[in-house]
């Protein structure tokens, strides 16, 4: 055995628990979900690298999914919300929500977030960033070992991409009994992983919340559901 | 020695009180205060106490007109009042840790009880001061009270009373100005405020402390000048993160006149926090620069929030978003194995889209059988009809109904599966008829 062995067994044996350091920018943020993180290249996302997730039925509800599992594992993530489409009611504040003026200021905080070091993932909805934005994303995602999400139509420069394409055929309804259209219970949705030489499809089930104050109409207004005009 | 106090004012020509006399004294002593039973108080703290006392005495003598002043000099309060009340001498000095040996040979009235309590102590057979703070505490309380507790302390030569508030630091500042030259070229400018800002952060560090406001002015040459306010989004000492401040307005703002000094001043400093963390928790070690980067953010404008939702029939009325301050990032929220079970979750678009539906009618209701957004830009839609969407499914409606006390409102949700998979919140205001689309689940 040559003595670089001798000493790489020798460190593994004393250090077990470190990693090389030419895997810890291969080390990845995992999404949670075992089917999931079994189709991506290196077992969830990449840190130091720009993934970008197609906006498209079940891709939000996934990388929120990944957000609070970060957090459960004791890192920090963060959800940029560029649009302010994100509704209270449905949001489980884990994750570090932030609200950008506009446009441009979310394409600054992500970079800001995605080079600070501080957070394990970040996720930009609702921008499309330019080339030479993706370029300063991207460098500033490896500075900060942060795996870095565009929640966005824009693939370019990113080494994992990601899509979601609904099953009609498998959504599963609530069957009404006066009359009424079905009630959807869940979807099933067809996630696709695209990288260098890497494709894997998987299929995820998936509940919808639903508005459970939906009968608490004001006092003294008669809800009038169901009445006939 | 910490106080001085002075007392037997009177005299022939003497001030009529004692508050008359006390601005006199001021050339001696730095911090002086009246008691309106006619005890002038020094603050002597890192001051030489007796030459102190000399002077005030003879300023009294000589500007004040009295004819026998007394000084008492100890370090604490009630022992520098019964010295100076009932000494021998002119001015009598307490030694340190000897106030409560020096208060036990006076007579408790000293103290100035109470009369029930004066009563109460002279049938227990207490005279001096040194029979009362003999006992102890338990034994006092039972016997005398809360009253008798408090004079039990002064026995002991424990006076709580704060003659003199903490000093309060001036807020840093720094100028500099220039008359041979103007300055017109913004990076020069910044050079100097740099210089400025150095020198401001290093002053507020020292004491701990972060500016939550300060204030950069700059001189014209015209004689003007223009001042610009700035509000860091935590108590900050950084001078890098001033500078960012400063250099983002510094791109916008137009001058009318050249610049021939500028002024940087803190207008409001906070105490700077370092929040107790968790080693054990795998976030522990960044939690700093995460804090950092996003006071960053919030300097530019952007906000942290976290939802506070109500009980309103309206989504887009029921949450309330809380601003949230950077160090949020400290905070280690519990996550539980049902709260990463993914769903859908509807968002809501900033402006709802307006949208054209055909319908057709059940129960009463205009059901959505599809639908095209308002705005459509002429491409073809989903299902290359003319932006037309068909519609698999329409549950609801969902009719909420309120605000009969402001603005009233009236609407049908109804949850929309499309033929391409996506589902959508559409709305039918009941009073206008009009369609919109206000969010998706996604």
């Amino acid at each position: 055995m040559s003595r670089f062995a001798t000493a790489r067994d020798l460190l593994a044996t004393r250090f077990p628990e470190a990693l090389p350091a030419a895997q810890r920018s291969w080390s990845s943020v995992p999404i949670g979900i075992a089917a999931l993180d079994r189709i991506l290249p290196s077992g969830g996302f990449q840190r130091g690298r720009l993934s970008s997730w197609m906006p498209a039925i079940g891709s939000a509800a996934l990388l929120r999914t990944a957000c609070l599992h970060t957090v459960a594992n004791g890192e920090r993530a963060a959800w940029i919300d560029a649009r302010h489409t994100v509704a209270g009611a449905c949001w489980r504040p884990a994750p570090v929500l932030i609200r950008p003026p506009n446009p441009m200021a979310a394409l600054r905080a992500t970079e800001e977030l995605a080079r600070s070091g501080g957070f394990a993932l970040v996720v930009l909805d609702g921008a499309e960033p330019e080339t030479t934005e993706l370029v300063r994303l991207s460098r500033a995602a490896r500075e900060g070992s942060a795996a870095l999400v565009l929640l966005s139509r824009v693939t370019a420069l990113a080494t994992l991409r990601l899509s979601t394409r609904p099953l009609l055929g498998e959504y599963a309804w609530r069957r009404s009994l006066v009359g009424d259209a079905d009630e959807i219970r869940s979807v099933k949705v067809q996630v696709e992983v695209r990288a260098s030489g890497w494709f894997a499809h998987e299929t995820i089930s998936l509940s919808l919340w639903r508005d459970d104050l939906r009968l608490s109409v004001e006092t003294g207004r008669p809800d009038r559901r169901g009445e006939r005009r | 020695m910490t106080f001085v106090c002075l007392s037997r004012l009177a005299g022939p020509t003497a001030a009529e009180n004692a508050a008359e006399l006390a601005p006199r004294l001021l050339s001696a002593a730095p911090r002086v205060r009246a008691e309106a039973r006619g005890l002038i108080w020094a603050d002597a703290r890192g001051l030489p106490a007796r030459p102190l006392a000399v002077s005030l005495l003879g300023l009294l003598r000589e500007r004040g007109g009295c004819l026998e002043p007394h000084a008492g000099l100890a370090r604490t309060a009630i022992a520098a009042e019964v010295a100076s009340l009932f000494g021998r001498e002119t001015i009598v000095e307490v030694p340190i840790a000897g106030e409560r040996e020096f208060l036990a040979a006076h007579d408790v009235s000293v103290l100035r009880p109470d009369p029930r309590l004066a009563r109460l102590l002279e049938g227990t057979g207490i005279e001096h001061c040194g029979d009362l703070a003999r006992l102890d505490q338990a034994a006092v309380e039972v016997r005398f009270g809360l009253d008798g507790v408090a004079l039990w302390r002064l026995a002991r030569a424990d006076d709580p009373r704060r003659l003199f508030d903490p000093t309060i630091r001036p807020l840093p500042e720094a100028s500099l100005e220039w008359s041979d030259y103007v300055l017109r070229d913004p990076e020069r400018l910044l050079f100097a405020i740099n210089g400025l800002a150095g020198t401001v952060c290093s002053a507020l560090r020292e004491t701990g402390q972060g500016a939550t406001a300060f204030t950069l002015a700059f001189a014209l040459a015209g004689g003007a000048t223009v001042e610009q306010a700035f509000r860091p989004s935590r108590a900050n000492a950084s001078q890098r993160t001033w500078m960012r401040l400063i250099r983002d307005v510094l791109e916008r703002i137009r001058l009318p006149d050249a610049v021939v000094g500028v002024f940087l001043r803190v207008d409001a400093a906070a105490r700077s926090e370092i929040v107790q963390g968790d080693i054990l928790d795998r976030g522990f070690g960044t939690a700093q620069v995460a804090e950092e980067a996003l006071a960053r953010i919030l300097d530019q404008g952007s906000v942290v929030v976290t939802p506070e939702n109500s009980r309103h029939s309206l989504l887009t009325r029921r949450t309330r978003w809380l601003e949230r301050p950077p160090a949020l990032v400290w905070a280690r929220p519990q996550i539980g194995p049902e709260d990463t079970e993914p769903a859908l979750a509807l968002h809501l678009w900033p402006e709802p889209e307006a949208a054209e539906v055909a319908t057709v009618g059940r129960r009463g209701f205009a059901v959505p059988e599809r639908y095209r957004k308002g705005g459509w830009d002429g491409r073809d839609g989903q299902d290359g009809r003319d932006g037309w969407c068909e519609l698999v499914s329409a549950s609801g409606p969902d009719c909420v109904s309120g605000g009969q006390w402001d603005e009233a409102y009236a609407f049908e949700l109804y949850c929309c599966v499309r033929g391409d998979g996506a589902i959508v919140l559409l709305s039918r205001d009941a009073r206008s008829g009009e369609w919109q689309e206000i969010g998706e689940w996604r």
